[in-house]
C-alpha cells in the first residue's frame, strides 16, 4: 500500500464536505450474531428443504425448494407426491431464473410518459394503493358500478376477484382461461355428465386413445405425461386427429390429418356409424344416457363416406380408426381436450361430440375411460373473505351476458364484450381495467382491438410479476410476489391419486414485491371494505386445512403433502344420479333447444381458407407456457424462437426451405415479426402451425422482447361462440412475404363445395 | 478516523447517489457537492449540463437506469448480475459480498435491494476505512468490486445517463482506480 490519502481535493471541497450532514450515513451495523454464510457441502447438498407447488404453469405439481443462506438453490419435485414424485419438467426446474431475473418488477411504479412509452418512477406502496382506490371510486362515481372491469388469471388473482366482486360490477373474474381457452370444453362436458371432467382420462389402464389436436408432448403435464406414457406402454393404441403430425402423432397407430374446422362432421359420422351398426353399449345408454333416440334420429345420414370427403381423409382410415375405438370399448379414453376456442361457432358441439360419443361407448367410470373425481371436503368459503359491507347494485339494464345464454356457467364476463364496451361505451361505459397475472395482449384475440380500448380507459393497473405487455400499457404497475415468495391457498388433487398440499413461501419476497393477499387486503381497506380480516395467509390456510383435521404444521411435517384414497370409477349397471338437467348423461339438451342452440352436435362448415392463403393453427412449445416463460434464461436457451411449419410440397413450389425468414401477412393485412420456417411433410398443405406465445412486445422482457412471432398478433378475425361468448383463435389465414415479395400458397387440397371459402373483407386496414 | 474523513464522507454521498432519490435522504446539497467535486477532479460529461434537476426527474432517471431494464440497457447495480454467467440477480457475487462483510464484522442494515447493490458496497468501502482496515478494503476492491464495476460502469454510459448520475458515475470510477492505484498496487 502506498498511501492512504489517495484523492486530493481541494481546500474548498474539503471545506464544504466537512459542512456537510448527511441524512443516511452507512449501511451496516456491527455483526452481532453469526452470519448466515455457510461454508461446506458443495451444490444443493445440505440445503433447507421446503416444500410448495409449482407455478412455472398451471398444473400445480408439488415441489421441493432447496435453499441455502436464504438463497434458492434447486427446485425438485416433492418426492411425497404420488403424481410427479421427486420430478418437475423444464419450466418447473427453471423457477430460479424466474425468481432471480433482474427483468422482474422490483417496487410499485407510475407511469411518467404517455401510455405505452414505457417510462415510470418508482413510488411507494401507500402512492399506488391510493391511487388505485381512487381511481376505482372515481370512476364507479362518475360512469356507474359496473364501468370497472378486472382480467384475472390463477389463484393469485382470487383476492382482486373478491374486491371487485364487493364493490358490485359484473365485470370481475372475466378470466381469458375461460373465454379464450377452455370455456368450450368446460362447458360441453359439465352439461353432459355434470361436473368439470378437465383431463380426467385414465391413460394407465386405456386400451385405445383417441386425441383431437391434444399434443402431448409439446403439452406437458409431468403427472399426465407419465400416465400417458405408461398407457401406451401397456399397450394403448392411440389415434390422433389433427391437421398436424404433432408429437402425440408421432406416437400414433392411427393419425388422421382432418381438414381444420372439419372435427364435428368427423364426430358426428362416428356417433352414426356406432350407433348404425349396433357398436353402442345398450345397457350404458338405456342405464345412464337421456336423449338416445332424438341423438340417433339428429345424426342420421351422416355417412363415413360424407365425413371422408368434408374432412379430407380417406374413408377407410376413419373406419379403421372408429372400428379400432369401439373394439375395446369401454376401456378406452377420447381425451376431451383443454384449449378449444377455436372456430367460434362449433367449439361447445365439437367436445359435445366428443362427450356422446364416450357415453354411448360407455367409457365412463370405468377403467380406461373418464373418470370421476374423489371429493376432498376443505372448507372454501370462509368468514375471512367475505365483504361484510358489499355494495348493493343492480344488475345493469343490459348486461354483457346476455348475448350469451350459458355465459352464466362460468364466474365471469366474456373478456370480448368488455373489450367491446370499452370501446364503444355501449351498453354501458367501462373506463378502468385491473389486469392481474395475464397477458392480455398474448392471449386475447384481436390484440390491436385491445390496445385501442386501453387507449379509451381512463386508468389501467396491473399487479405483475414480470414486465409483460400489460405493464407496459399500464398507469401504476404492483409488482407481485411470485409463486416461489407467497403463500396462496391449499391444493386439493381430486384425480387418480388425491393428495393435498400446500403453497408456501421458500424465500422473502425480494424488493418490495407482496403477495396478492397482502396486496389486496391494503386495497380493500383503502375502498372501505370491511374484508379480508385474517392478518395472514397462514390464518386462512389454517382454517382450510382444519376442516380436513390438518394445520400447515401437522402438513409440514408430513412432508408437505398427504395422501387419500381414490374413488374413481362407478358401477355402470348402476342407475348414476348426475348434476346434470336430466340427472343422467344428456346425450340431448334441452336447455340449448330452449335458446335456440342445437340440442345435439350439428355440422356447420367453417370457412376455409381464401386461396393463396393457409389457416394458421398453433400449439405449445415443451418447455415453455403460455407467454409467460419465454424471458426464463434457461427456457429461452432451449426455445429461444419459434418457427413456422409449413408442408413441403407447398414450400418447393413457394421456393422456400427451413431457415429462410419470411413474414407473415394475415387476411386483414396484419404483418408479424421476422420468423424462420420449417418445411415438413407433417403438415396439412392448406394449414400453417405457430407455437404459441411467442413475439413478445415488451421491451423491458430483454430475452424475449421480438423473438420469434406472435400468433394472437395475427388472429384478428374472431367469431365469438353463441353459447358463452368466447373468442375464436384458428378462424385467421396468413400467406408469406419473403424479400418484399408475396408468396401465395398452391391450393394442393381442393376445397369441396359445402365448405364456403373465407371472403376477405378488411384487407388494407392493418 | 480523523485524517480519511473527506474520502468517508464521499464514499458515503456516492453511496446515497447509488440510492433512490427519497425525498427524505435527499438535498440539494448533494447535488451541489457532486458538481463541485466533479470541477475539482475535473470530470466531463457528454451529457447536457443542467442544475438543480427537480427531485421527480431524477426519479424517474434512476428509475430508468437502475431499477426497470429494457433490451437497450441492463445497468443492474448488483454484483451479481456481473459475476454470474447467466447474468441472474442474488448468485455468487452476493455471496462474495456478504462474506467480506461478516469478515469485516458487518451485517447489513435490512434493506429492499440485495446487500451486493453498488450503494452497499460504496457504503462498506467507507466503514473499511473507518475501521482502518486497508488490507480488507484492497482485497475487497481487488477481489470483488472491480471485478464487476467497470461492466457496470460501461454499461450506465451507455445507457446515457442525465448530467447528474454521468457525475456520479464518473466520480465514482475516478476514485476506485485512485484507490487501486495509490492503495492497493
Amino acid at each position: 500500500m502506498k498511501r492512504r490519502d489517495f484523492l486530493k481535493l481541494s481546500a474548498a471541497t474539503c471545506a464544504t464536505l466537512a459542512g456537510m450532514e448527511l441524512e443516511r450515513k452507512g449501511l451496516f451495523s456491527p455483526l452481532t450474531a453469526e452470519a448466515a454464510v455457510e461454508k461446506g457441502l458443495p451444490g444443493s447438498l445440505g440445503a433447507k428443504e421446503i416444500t410448495s407447488v409449482c407455478e412455472m404453469c398451471f398444473w400445480h405439481c408439488p415441489i421441493v425448494g432447496k435453499v441455502k443462506n436464504g438463497r434458492l438453490v434447486k427446485i425438485e419435485g416433492n418426492p411425497k407426491s404420488p403424481t410427479n414424485g421427486h420430478r418437475v419438467c423444464a419450466r418447473g426446474n427453471s423457477g430460479i431464473q424466474l425468481l432471480y431475473d433482474p427483468d422482474r418488477t422490483k417496487y410499485p411504479m407510475k407511469r411518467v410518459g404517455p401510455r405505452g412509452s414505457g417510462k415510470w418512477t418508482k413510488i411507494s406502496w401507500d402512492e399506488a394503493l391510493d391511487e388505485i382506490a381512487y381511481n376505482i371510486q372515481k370512476t364507479q362515481k362518475k360512469y356507474g358500478p359496473h364501468s370497472i372491469a378486472l382480467f384475472d388469471h390463477g389463484i393469485a388473482s382470487e383476492f382482486y376477484k373478491e374486491i371487485f366482486k364487493a364493490l358490485g360490477t359484473e365485470n370481475y373474474s372475466n378470466e381469458p382461461c375461460f373465454f379464450q381457452c377452455l370455456g368450450a370444453v368446460s362447458l360441453a362436458y359439465a352439461v353432459t355428465y355434470g361436473y368439470q371432467v378437465k383431463e380426467r382420462v385414465d391413460f394407465e389402464n386405456a386400451k385405445v386413445m383417441l386425441f383431437f389436436g391434444t399434443h402431448y408432448g409439446e403439452n406437458v403435464e409431468v403427472a399426465n405425461i407419465r400416465q400417458y406414457i405408461k398407457g401406451l406402454q401397456n399397450g394403448a393404441k392411440l389415434i390422433v386427429v389433427d391437421p398436424r403430425f404433432s408429437a402425440a402423432a408421432g406416437k400414433a397407430d392411427i393419425w388422421l390429418p382432418i381438414r381444420p374446422g372439419t372435427d364435428v362432421a368427423l364426430l358426428i359420422a362416428w356417433i352414426n356409424y356406432v350407433i348404425e351398426n349396433n357398436l353402442y353399449d345398450k345397457d350404458f345408454v338405456e342405464t345412464n344416457c337421456y336423449g338416445f333416440d332424438k341423438l340417433k334420429k339428429a345424426v342420421k345420414g351422416h355417412s363415413l363416406e360424407w365425413a371422408a370427403k368434408i374432412c379430407d381423409l380417406d374413408v377407410k382410415d376413419i373406419k379403421r380408426a372408429i372400428d379400432l375405438l369401439v373394439a375395446n370399448k369401454p376401456h378406452v379414453t377420447i381425451h376431451p381436450g383443454r384449449h378449444s376456442a377455436w372456430y367460434g361457432k362449433s367449439d361447445v358441439h365439437r367436445h359435445r361430440a366428443m362427450a356422446i360419443l364416450t357415453a354411448i361407448i360407455g367409457a365412463v367410470g370405468v377403467k380406461g375411460g373418464l373418470y370421476f373425481p374423489t371429493p376432498i371436503h376443505i372448507k372454501k368459503k370462509l368468514e375471512c373473505f367475505e365483504c361484510k359491507n358489499k355494495k348493493k347494485v343492480k344488475p345493469p339494464e343490459t348486461s354483457l351476458r346476455d348475448d350469451y345464454p350459458f355465459a352464466y356457467f362460468f364466474p365471469g364476463t366474456p373478456t370480448d364484450a368488455i373489450i367491446k364496451a370499452t370501446i364503444t361505451g355501449d351498453p354501458y361505459p367501462i373506463k378502468l381495467w385491473g389486469v392481474t397475472c395475464v397477458n392480455l395482449l398474448q392471449t386475447i384475440a384481436d390484440p390491436y382491438q385491445t390496445m385501442k380500448a386501453i387507449e379509451n380507459l381512463d386508468f389501467i393497473f396491473a399487479s405483475e410479476i414480470l414486465p409483460t405487455e400489460p405493464a407496459i400499457w399500464a398507469d401504476i404497475v404492483l409488482p407481485e410476489a411470485n409463486y416461489l415468495e407467497r403463500y396462496d391457498s391449499v391444493y386439493a388433487n381430486t384425480d387418480l391419486y388425491p393428495y393435498v398440499t400446500v403453497r408456501q413461501p421458500i424465500v422473502k419476497p425480494m424488493f418490495e414485491a407482496k403477495p396478492p393477499y397482502w396486496i389486496a387486503r391494503q386495497l380493500a381497506k383503502r375502498l372501505g371494505l370491511e374484508m379480508f380480516e385474517c392478518e395472514t395467509e397462514e390464518e386462512y390456510l389454517n382454517e382450510m386445512l382444519a376442516s380436513i383435521n390438518l394445520s400447515l404444521e401437522k402438513l409440514n411435517k408430513e412432508g408437505g403433502l398427504v395422501t387419500f384414497k381414490a374413488h374413481p370409477y362407478k358401477d355402470p349397471t348402476e342407475e348414476w344420479e348426475l348434476n346434470t338437467d336430466s340427472g343422467s348423461i344428456q346425450l340431448y339438451m334441452d336447455a340449448f333447444e330452449d335458446n335456440d342452440l342445437d340440442p345435439v352436435p350439428k355440422y356447420e362448415p367453417i370457412p376455409a381458407q381464401p386461396k393463396g392463403y393457409a389457416r394458421m393453427v398453433y400449439g405449445r412449445s415443451p418447455v415453455h407456457t403460455f407467454s409467460r416463460t419465454m424471458n426464463n434464461l434457461w427456457l429461452h436457451n432451449e426455445c429461444p424462437q419459434n418457427m413456422l411449419w409449413i408442408n413441403d410440397e407447398c414450400a418447393k413450389k413457394m421456393g422456400l426451405k427451413t431457415g429462410d425468414i419470411v413474414i407473415m401477412e394475415n387476411q386483414d393485412g396484419y404483418k408479424s415479426l421476422p420468423i424462420a420456417i420449417k418445411v415438413t411433410p407433417g403438415i396439412r398443405p392448406d394449414t400453417v402451425y405457430l407455437p404459441h406465445g411467442f413475439g413478445s412486445r415488451s421491451p423491458r422482457l430483454t430475452k424475449a422482447y421480438l423473438q420469434g412471432a406472435s400468433d394472437q398478433f395475427m388472429n384478428t378475425y374472431y367469431v365469438n361462440d353463441p353459447f358463452f361468448g368466447g373468442s375464436s383463435h384458428r378462424t385467421n389465414f396468413v400467406r408469406l412475404i419473403k424479400d418484399g415479395k408475396v408468396l401465395e400458397f398452391p391450393e394442393l387440397r381442393p376445397v369441396p363445395p359445402e365448405i364456403p371459402r373465407y371472403k376477405i373483407q378488411k384487407r388494407g386496414n392493418a | 478516523m480523523g485524517e480519511h474523513e473527506n474520502i468517508i464522507k464521499l464514499l458515503d454521498i456516492l453511496s446515497i447517489c447509488f440510492s433512490f432519490p427519497e425525498k427524505n435522504i435527499w438535498t440539494d446539497e448533494l447535488l451541489n457537492i457532486i458538481d463541485i467535486i466533479s470541477k475539482d477532479l475535473n470530470i466531463k460529461c457528454s451529457s447536457k449540463e443542467y442544475r438543480l434537476p427537480h427531485l421527480n426527474d431524477l426519479q424517474a432517471e434512476y428509475t430508468r437506469l437502475f431499477i426497470n431494464t429494457g433490451v437497450d440497457k441492463i445497468v443492474a447495480p448488483y454484483a451479481s448480475v456481473y459475476l454470474d454467467d447467466a447474468g441472474l440477480l442474488c448468485q455468487e457475487g452476493l455471496e462474495e459480498a456478504l462474506n467480506f462483510y461478516k469478515r469485516a464484522g458487518f451485517s447489513p442494515l435490512p434493506s429492499s435491494e440485495p446487500q451486493d447493490h453498488i450503494m452497499h458496497e460504496l457504503s462498506f468501502l467507507a466503514r473499511l476505512i473507518e475501521k482502518d482496515n486497508w488490507e480488507l478494503f484492497c482485497e475487497f476492491l481487488n477481489n470483488h468490486l472491480i471485478k464487476w464495476f467497470p461492466a457496470f460502469y460501461t454499461r450506465l454510459l451507455k445507457a446515457k445517463p442525465i448530467y447528474f448520475y454521468e457525475q456520479v458515475a464518473k466520480i465514482t470510477n475516478f476514485v476506485l482506480s485512485q484507490a487501486r492505484e495509490e492503495v492497493c498496487q
